[in-house]
């Protein structure tokens, strides 16, 4: 029985349909001739109500009814397009989306507490409706709930003759002649059903899931033939469907159902009855070529979509993530492959292995790259954001997006949408000054609020900028001291200051604000970021501005890493980071070495994680890169490159330093991989590259 | 020769519960000399059930076999109304007085 | 090389108040596990060391896959820690599915037996003399003219406790020239 899955494809397109409505609706303001987007949102609000129709959904139907009248309006000039219909039009896409969510849930959207919310919002479109010229028609915004027949289109009443001889899987898969007969009533009137069951067969001899029936239906729609013809459209391939335009008197059809002649007479002598059902079968072929260019149009039209859709398809997000599964296993039994091969000393083998890993390493790239988004789609959801809480603030905020083609792995998009919102929230409320402080500054009316994202060295970063205010240091520092963050005598640089606002606890809104002020916010979202081991900074400029960088590992599934050893303990570096490796005489107390006439400092391994075994007459320094900064890890052997699976350590190890996850080597040894942004920020303040330090402190762990 | 039965359904006479019902119908026209379905608790009908309905008169009527359905709800009363079937409850079989009769001997 | 064992499937007439436990060695003590959080038993070998961590926290191991952290009991318990012997075993446990890390390895001496335990033999935990925190025994259990000590999973392995753990011995290391 898949009407379950019929309806999932609906719950799913639905949401896509209100996201492009939404897109299509904030885009209106700023474009010169927003027909099109008229017309995208009136033509997405046209699918969700025709689908729901389908399914019986008629809370949806009766609602997206009155916002499709308004938006046929606005399409035909007698409504215009201003902020607050844009407003109103926003949210009854949201209200459309509480009752997709409820049949998602429950399976239908019928809710007192939902249809009261809906009465303000039918209020509203009524009155644009009313206000909005010509038409006689008009829903009254009592009962705008349930008048679905009035259609603000233009040509008049027509009647309808519609026979419809189902084809016997119609049940089967999913659908309804009662839904589709229930949806033309909203067309319209539905002025007569004739139903035909001759053909069903005795009780023993049925399949209960089969479908017998034929239907004759007559309908007064000012709705339009492709209104009509559009309620069959998932019906239609698996019957035999005719409309034809009746005249103005009812149809001199042979009526059987309304002398209502014995039901058994017509059970027990098939061939006699009416002639409805002999209306529907004498002329099958008739039928049959009338439905038939009508399918030939639909499916053309249906073809052109499809070509459109053909370069994508959906997947099943756990299947992907099986398949990544798989993949990462497949990577560490090719690294066994590999050493046992090396070992076992057999050219042929040695190949043949060698083969075997670039082929799964190019399927890695591959999998990895299905996994792969583009930010963009998020980035595009803040527009909504920005809108409603820009409304909210009273500031007239603009969003400019940057690096929307950026992408990164879809786990790590989940997961930074909730702080990225609270980062833009923060911006705009704190950040951008209301107009007249910004007209006094000499800046223009309109605060900014910039996106960005881009790729670094094998980090994604992502940036929230604002030309507001900047940070208030002062006020920073005196919070903090008044919350017991710092002791009152404490001196700190501007970015210790502005790295106070991440301590839990810490809020300096005057007043609590129902977005940013509460002071749960800031220090949720760096720990959320952490948690993604990602690190977060702050640059700000008084007067001019701030931003806010979030940086993210690319993946969080497979390494490229360079492994290296230090006495008994293998680590794994991640490969983009590391620069180059230089040996090192070792020898002197300091911890920095000339590297082509520059400083690097570096950090010993060995002391800093107080390990044991063998010492190196001959280590190594591996240069590595991080945020711009360079410095040297020591090492007593390097090992090479090798490619492996994250395995994420066990929250037990969430205050460990230095290291950010694990992995498995081919030997099955699990090999620890080193957190560089941490390794660093551990060597302490004075750590960054080429500056010599004088404090012993350089290599502090 | 069986004795009259009177049968509840309390399942939805829908496409979901078609084959159960499809059975259960089957059953009582096979136990009883004539089968009166009370429907009183069934909440919703669509066009599966429908077909069971006319299915069920058939048989009955093939064999000679009283059966009819009483007790229906507004809704599935509607239903039919809609479909232009609503006779599939209202009217009795030729042999309905056959069933009233045997019904008044027996108790 | 590991030898995996699955722990017995209790007997079919187990009365409803006894349950079974697996006894194992430690330090020339007898503790018990309910044998209901075992997943398995496995031959010790290389655990992967995590710098800086509290001796309680011996590292991690490779289970069929999976990164499995390991847990030394004789230094959770604030002892010394023991030599490993061919008969020390890493016990494979599960905290349950709604904990936030279902799988623990505990290092010890070596497994006994398991045993079938009434309600009726197990008395509490002693106030003092057993030289564990208290949180960590959930009873002592008379067996055969000795008592076992029956281990609080929860408490023993309790994650936070432990990851705080390592919080602590970040600040106190000490300045590394």
């Amino acid at each position: 029985m898949n009407l379950d899955d019929a309806l999932q494809t609906f719950i799913v397109e639905s949401r896509e349909l209100l996201a492009l409505m939404e897109s299509g609706l904030l885009s209106m303001r700023e474009s010169a001739d927003p027909s099109d987007e008229i017309n995208a949102v009136f033509r997405a609000a046209h699918t969700i109500k025709g689908s729901s129709g389908l399914f019986g959904i008629d809370g949806i139907v009766a609602f997206t009814h009155v916002v499709e009248s308004v938006l046929d309006r606005v399409r035909d000039n007698e409504i215009g397009i201003d902020e607050s219909l844009i407003s109103l039009l926003l949210a009854c896409g949201d209200h459309i989306g509480l009752l997709v969510e409820l049949t998602a849930e429950t399976g239908n959207c019928e809710d007192e507490a939902l249809i009261a919310q809906a009465q303000p919002l039918v209020e509203a479109l009524g009155r644009y409706l009313a206000a909005g010229a010509q038409c006689a028609a008009h829903t009254r915004p009592d009962s705008g709930l349930h008048d679905g027949g009035e259609a603000a289109a233009t040509p008049h009443p027509q009647r309808w003759l519609i026979s419809l001889q189902c084809g016997e899987p119609v049940l089967r898969n999913g659908m309804d002649p009662l839904s589709i007969i229930h949806y033309l009533a909203r067309l319209g009137e539905v002025t007569r059903v004739a139903t035909n069951v001759e053909g069903v067969p005795l009780l023993d001899a049925l399949d209960p899931e089969a479908c017998y029936l034929a239907f004759e239906i007559e309908l007064l729609s000012d709705a339009g033939r492709q209104a009509v013809e559009g309620a069959f459209e998932f019906i239609r391939e698996d019957c035999t469907l005719r409309i034809e335009e009746g005249g103005d008197e009812p149809a001199a059809s042979p009526a059987q159902p309304d002398a209502e002649p014995s039901i058994d007479a017509a059970l027990l002598a098939p061939e006699g009855a009416a002639q409805a059902p002999a209306s529907l079968s004498s002329s099958p072929s008739e039928a049959a070529v009338a439905a038939a260019p009508a399918a030939a149009r639909s499916g053309a039209a249906a073809r052109e979509n499809k070509s459109a859709d053909s370069h994508s398809i959906r997947i099943d997000a756990d299947k992907l993530d099986h398949l990544i599964d798989l993949v990462g296993e497949l990577i560490t039994a090719s690294a066994s492959t590999e050493l046992a091969a090396r070992k076992a000393q057999n050219t042929e083998l040695r190949e043949s292995a060698a083969t075997l890993n670039n082929l799964i390493q190019k399927v890695r790239d591959s999998a990895l790259q299905l996994r792969m988004v583009k930010i963009g789609a998020t980035f595009n959801r803040f527009r909504r954001v920005v809108h409603d809480v820009a409304q909210e603030l009273g500031k007239r905020i603009d969003l400019v997006v940057e690096g929307e083609d950026t992408e990164l792995d879809k786990t790590v998009v989940e997961k930074i949408g909730d702080p990225l919102t609270h980062l833009v929230r923060n911006s705009m409320d704190h950040g951008i000054e209301p107009a007249d402080v910004r007209l006094a500054r000499g800046k223009p009316e309109h605060g900014r609020l910039t996106l960005n994202a881009f790729h670094d060295s094998g980090s994604i970063v992502i940036e929230v900028s604002d030309d507001g205010g900047g940070l208030d240091r002062d006020r920073i520092l005196a919070k903090a001291v008044e919350r017991g963050l710092v002791p009152h005598d404490a001196t700190l640089t501007d970015d210790e200051i502005y790295a106070l606002i991440f301590e839990p606890g810490f809020s300096t809104a005057e007043r609590v604000t129902n977005l940013s002020g509460r002071g749960v916010g800031m220090d949720v979202v760096k720990r959320n970021i952490t948690a993604l081991r990602g690190s977060i900074g702050i640059d700000s400029r008084p007067g001019i501005g701030a931003t806010i960088s979030v940086r993210l590992p690319l993946t969080l599934a497979i390494i490229d890493g360079f492994q290296v050893c230090v006495g008994n303990s293998i680590f794994i570096l991640p490969l983009d980071a590391v620069e180059e490796c230089v040996e090192f005489a070792s020898g002197g107390v300091h911890d920095y070495t000339d590297l082509r006439g520059q400083v690097l400092p570096f950090i010993r391994l060995r002391e800093c994680f107080e390990l044991e075994g063998p010492v190196s007459a001959r280590p190594n320094i591996v240069v590595v890169k991080h945020a711009g900064q360079r410095f040297g890890l020591l090492v007593d052997r390097l090992l090479g490159e090798a490619q492996t699976v994250i395995k994420p350590l066990s929250k037990m190890f969430g205050k460990a330093r230095g290291v950010s996850g694990s992995t498995i080597l081919g030997s099955g040894e699990v090999a620890l991989i080193l957190d560089i942004a941490d390794l660093m920020a551990m060597a302490g303040p004075a750590g960054p590259a080429g500056q010599i330090s004088a404090s012993p402190a350089l290599a502090t762990c | 020769m069986n004795a009259p039965l009177t049968v509840q359904i309390e399942l939805p006479l829908t496409i979901y519960h078609a084959a159960e019902l499809k059975e259960l119908m089957s059953d009582a026209l096979e136990r009883g000399a004539g089968v009166r379905f009370d429907v009183s608790a069934v909440p919703e009908i669509d066009c599966a059930g429908v077909q069971l309905l006319v299915a069920a008169r058939r048989s009955a009527a093939d064999r000679r076999q009283a059966c009819d359905f009483v007790g229906a709800s507004e809704t599935v009363q509607a239903t039919l109304a809609l479909l232009g079937v609503p006779q599939l409850l209202t009217q009795a079989q030729p042999l309905g007085e056959t069933l009233a009769a045997l019904e008044e001997t027996v108790s | 090389m590991t030898r995996t064992t699955q722990p017995p499937l209790p007997s079919p007439d187990t009365a409803r108040h006894c349950a079974q436990y697996l006894t194992f060695l430690l330090g020339g003590e007898m503790f018990g596990i309910s044998i209901l959080t075992i997943k398995e038993i496995i031959e010790f070998h290389e655990v992967t060391t995590v710098p800086m961590m509290p001796h309680a926290v011996r590292g991690v191991i490779n289970l069929r896959g999976a990164v499995v952290p390991v847990v030394d009991l004789q230094a959770r318990f604030g002892r010394q820690p023991r030599p490993v012997t061919k008969r020390t075993c890493i016990v494979i446990v599960e905290l349950g599915a709604n904990s936030e890390m279902p799988v623990v390895g505990v290092v010890v001496d070596g497994v006994s037996e398991v045993l079938d335990i009434t309600a009726a033999d197990i008395e509490p935990a002693p106030a003092f003399g057993a030289q564990l925190r208290t949180d960590f025994i959930a009873g002592m259990a008379k067996v055969r003219e000795r008592f076992v000590i029956l281990l609080s999973v929860e408490h023993v392995l309790a994650i936070d406790e432990l990851a705080a753990l390592a919080g602590e011995r970040q600040l106190a290391a000490p300045e590394l020239a």
